[in-house]
């Protein structure tokens, strides 16, 4: 097995509002090894994108990571300077946003934004040359036809899934050890969405990449994920393999979540759906925060905390499995 | 229907609590003007130009005229003239831009067309020109200022109809049949309120700097009313001597100002987010 | 043909798109250029397509809120857009439209109680007690009375689109156009949408055409099934018979895209290449030939014509033009 790449641990990122402390993360830890891809997954609001923010060290104002580590490559991130992160960034850990309309700058040719993107991490002063050439290698090799011309266009001249491919390109440019992706396809019709995946897939053999996947698409993770986080209310509620979450889950939450997809391959006869709302499970302090909507719930799941119960490398935050291997 | 909510969030912003207090003491002095002066404002009764005194707070001017009366008798004038043509501005500059953004096409073409002839004039050069015209007197004056902003509340309604009209409840209401003055007045018109309000607050804040403009040259109301443009323009002439004539009125003119333009301020700030959220 | 509660023939809409100050020649965007089908009592057809496919057009045509440029729709055998005044009115009554963003379907400054019946007010129904009515509906879509004196911003997404439904329902339509109506939301509460929306067909005997680019959606709710591709349509057919043996290549390759929650099903085969054309300039002769893996001579020179291949299974492609 690979070398663990990324471990989280007990991270904390909170955002203090006026009034209120919001725990967007709450106590999340996994890790990935190298060439692994991890699937993040969870509903609006769940903490997905958080996480991965924090990951990144760019929690926006007021937000605030409080607790944790996160050791990449041995060292942790939350004890570097900025500076130091900012060598980080970009260059060992690369990122894709949703939408890729307003990731590219309108002002400057693709090439000019892939070569900057390039430079700001080159361990020497390269020429003018050997920058254009790389840039022109890495539109080719994302999928962009006759790159040797295209890097003078404006990201206007690109449709969505060709920018898509070039905000990809950058990321893979420092030939990153992790990607983290924040759902790349949702902007995306299916036809160029199914593209971007396989490209993504087709980069991360060839580099031997760790990705984070963030999305709200069950589908996704089933395509191109190894492991499965499902998140609920800024925790992790479980975790493991692709195969073992959607085939056994264990979690009421990811059991319920699975039978609410209306599939295209096979026929529901009704779907399940979740009663009630997320609203107010991030109040929950000591108990199980997806109390309120289960339908498994337990007079102790209101105020005991929740314990990891684990079957291998298939974790799940559940009181009804108490009894079991702990 | 104002709950108590909605009155912490007016509390929050000190830009508006600072603004409101200023103006609320602004309108009480104009109103009470009778009560709070000493002396009559127009009556010639005492040596000219005498310094601050216990007698007169702040002098008395060339006229022998008490300046404090003066000032508070000006604040009527002042607030006057900004609100009454400032009023009558929103009268017709709203349905314009209502009507302009709404059924856009050809009626939007030359309702926008009217609007940039007159918004090619700064607004002081047309008032001036409109009230040189028509002869200086104070409603030539409010009548100018009323011409001046027309088209500036209704190019600022306009752009607030186009992003409203886009809307679905907009598209839904027509999908349900709805006519083209019920969706203007149900569904658009009460979303275009709240960035209205704040443009109409700054726009007393200009009209108080205008309408003291036009005072300083003569162009509004006349002698003797009293008017803090006015006044500034007869202390101009004493600067050297009697510098409390110029000093005063300038004084309260940036008070003025302050308070429209902290209230607008204000105003966005508390109306913004709230129009984010809903 | 009688018995269709709406038949929509030959529809067009064009945009006119302003192609900067100087330029003299005006350029059309064929948003829908030429689209057929019907829609039963009862019956919900499912409408998918891409982004700029044209299938939001062909839905806002239905509902009165966009003048097609040709074509008809007849709504139980009357022509919607030949009607005049009272008469089209309440023809249009008998449809209503729900859209896709909660957020900005309702009014931010109305109550909801307001909000659903805001359709009877228009039409300017005398003697009835809008209270009632609007209590009525609000407990039929699953939310309490005491939520009427609410304002929008109170409810969540999910909520909202309750709401948005009730006041589809105020007038007693035949036939509700649901555009996109979940994509919005989150999977749980998708389904309670989705749950919700069947359950009142089934209850009150409606219409949908249900507008989605998510085929799992579709196969959910839809009895039957018409694919758009760039402003045509490509294929129409029993639900089941077009999702499982899919005839039109589009269909298939958007089919095989959709990615399926189910590891050991997960795609192994190349995918088609590129993406939907800009409907302001399609590519001549069928649209979909630049990215067909079956293109032939014929497929850039001509249109193909519709064609049925089996009973009620219809489908434009050359490929089965002789059969």
């Amino acid at each position: 097995m690979n070398e663990v790449l990324l471990k989280v641990e007990n991270l904390k990122t909170y955002f203090f509002m006026k009034r209120t402390i919001v725990k967007a993360v709450d106590g999340v830890s996994f890790e990935l090894r190298r060439g692994e891809v991890l699937g993040l997954v969870g509903e609006s609001g769940c903490g997905k994108s958080a996480t991965a923010l924090s990951i990144m060290r760019l929690i926006p104002h007021p937000g605030r990571i409080v607790d944790g580590h996160i050791y990449f490559k041995g060292r942790d991130l939350l004890a570097l300077s900025e500076k130091e992160m900012r060598g980080i960034r970009g260059k060992e850990i690369g990122m894709i946003f949703q939408d890729p309309h307003n990731s590219l700058d309108p002002v400057y040719t693709v090439g000019w934004q892939l070569s900057e993107a390039i430079m700001l991490h080159a361990p020497k002063k390269m020429d003018k040359k050997s920058i254009l050439r790389k840039v022109v290698d890495i539109l080719g090799k994302v999928g962009i036809p006759t790159p040797e011309d295209r890097h003078r266009d404006y990201p206007h001249q690109f449709s969505g899934g060709q920018k898509q491919r070039i905000m990809i390109g950058m990321s893979i440019s420092n030939v990153p050890d992790l990607i983290i992706a924040d759902e790349p396809t949702t902007a995306l019709d299916v036809t160029v969405q199914a593209q971007i995946i396989d490209l993504m897939k087709q980069l991360k053999e060839e580099y031997n990449v760790s990705i984070i996947l963030i999305t709200h698409n069950l589908g996704l993770v089933a395509e191109m994920c190894d492991k499965v986080a499902i998140m609920y209310a800024g925790k992790i509620v479980e975790i493991g393999g692709v195969e073992e979450v959607f085939y056994e889950p264990l979690h009421p939450y990811t059991k319920l979540l699975l039978k609410s997809i209306p599939r295209v391959d096979i026929d529901m006869p009704r779907l399940e759906h979740i009663p009630g709302s997320v609203e107010g499970a991030y109040e929950i302090e000591e108990g199980c925060r997806f109390y309120p909507r289960c339908p498994m719930a337990m007079d102790k799941c209101r105020d005991t905390l929740v314990r990891a119960y684990s079957k291998g490398d298939h974790i799940v935050y559940c009181h009804l499995y108490e009894g079991g291997e702990g | 229907m104002i709950k108590r909510e909605h009155l912490e969030i007016l509390m929050e912003s000190k830009l508006l609590i600072t603004g409101l207090a200023i103006l609320v003491s602004l309108i009480l002095i104009a109103i009470f003007a009778g009560y709070i002066a000493p002396y009559d404002p127009i009556a010639q009764d005492f040596r000219p130009k005498q310094p601050p005194s216990s007698e007169h707070l702040l002098g008395t001017d060339e006229l022998g005229r008490d300046v404090f009366s003066r000032l508070i008798y000006g604040s009527r004038i002042t607030l006057y003239v900004s609100f009454l043509s400032i009023g009558v501005a929103t009268l017709f500059g709203l349905p314009m831009g209502l009507i302009a953004g709404y059924y856009g096409g050809a009626v939007d073409k030359a309702i926008s067309f009217i609007i940039d002839i007159l918004l090619s004039f700064p607004a002081i050069i047309l008032t001036i020109l409109i009230t040189a015209m028509l002869g200086p007197n104070l409603t030539n004056a409010m009548l100018s200022i009323s011409v001046a902003f027309t088209p500036r509340i209704a190019r600022i309604v306009r752009g607030q109809v186009l992003s409203v009209k886009e809307e679905d409840y907009v598209v839904a209401s027509k999908a349900m049949g709805g006519k083209g003055w019920y969706i203007m007045l149900r569904h658009i018109l009460p979303n275009s309120i709240a960035p209205l309000l704040v443009q109409v607050t700054l726009a007393l804040g200009s009209a108080v700097i205008i309408e003291s403009s036009l005072a300083f040259l003569g162009l509004s109301a006349q002698p003797p009313t009293p008017s803090w443009g006015d006044m500034i323009n007869r202390g101009r002439r004493y600067i050297y001597t009697a510098p409390w004539m110029l000093t005063a009125p300038g004084i309260m003119i940036t008070i003025a100002v302050l308070g429209f333009n902290l209230l607008g301020d204000g105003l966005r700030d508390v109306l913004d987010p709230r129009l984010r959220r809903v | 043909m009688a018995s269709h509660l709406v038949r929509v023939d030959n529809l067009k809409v064009y945009y006119e798109k302003k192609t900067g100050l100087l330029s003299l020649s005006k350029k059309y965007i064929k948003a829908v250029d030429g689209v057929s089908f019907y829609i039963n009592k009862g019956e919900v057809l499912g409408l998918v397509g891409e982004s700029g496919s044209g299938k939001t057009t062909v839905g806002k045509a239905l509902a009165g809120i966009i003048h097609p440029t040709s074509g008809h729709i007849y709504i139980e055998d009357k022509d919607l857009y030949a009607l005049k005044g009272e008469e089209q009115r309440r023809v249009k009554m008998k449809i209503q439209i729900i859209f896709q963003n909660p957020f900005s379907s309702l009014d931010p400054r109305m109550r909801i109680k307001d909000i659903i019946v805001e359709p009877l007010r228009i039409m300017g129904t005398k003697d009835i007690d809008y209270d009632a009515i609007a209590k009525e509906l609000i407990e039929k879509v699953g939310l309490s009375i005491h939520h009427l004196n609410r304002y929008p911003h109170q409810f969540s997404g999910g909520q909202r689109q309750r709401i948005a439904i009730a006041r589809a329902l105020s007038t007693n339509p035949d036939l509700i156009i649901a555009d996109e109506p979940t994509s919005a939301l989150d999977v749980s509460i998708q389904a309670q949408i989705l749950n919700l929306m069947w359950d009142l067909q089934k209850e009150l005997n409606l219409s949908y055409l249900f507008i989605s680019h998510d085929m799992g959606v579709i196969r959910y709710i839809s009895n039957r099934v018409a694919v758009m591709y760039a402003g045509k349509l490509v294929e129409v057919g029993d639900t089941k018979t077009v999702l499982e043996s899919p005839l039109h290549p589009y269909t298939q390759s958007l089919l095989k895209a959709v990615p399926i929650p189910d590891p050991k099903k997960a795609r192994r085969e190349r995918i088609v290449v590129g993406e939907p054309p800009d409907p302001a300039n399609p590519p001549p002769g069928c649209r979909f030939h630049p990215r067909c893996p079956h293109k032939m001579d014929i497929c850039n020179r001509m249109e193909p014509e519709e064609i049925e291949v089996n009973s009620g299974h219809r489908i434009m492609c050359f490929l089965y033009q002789e059969k």
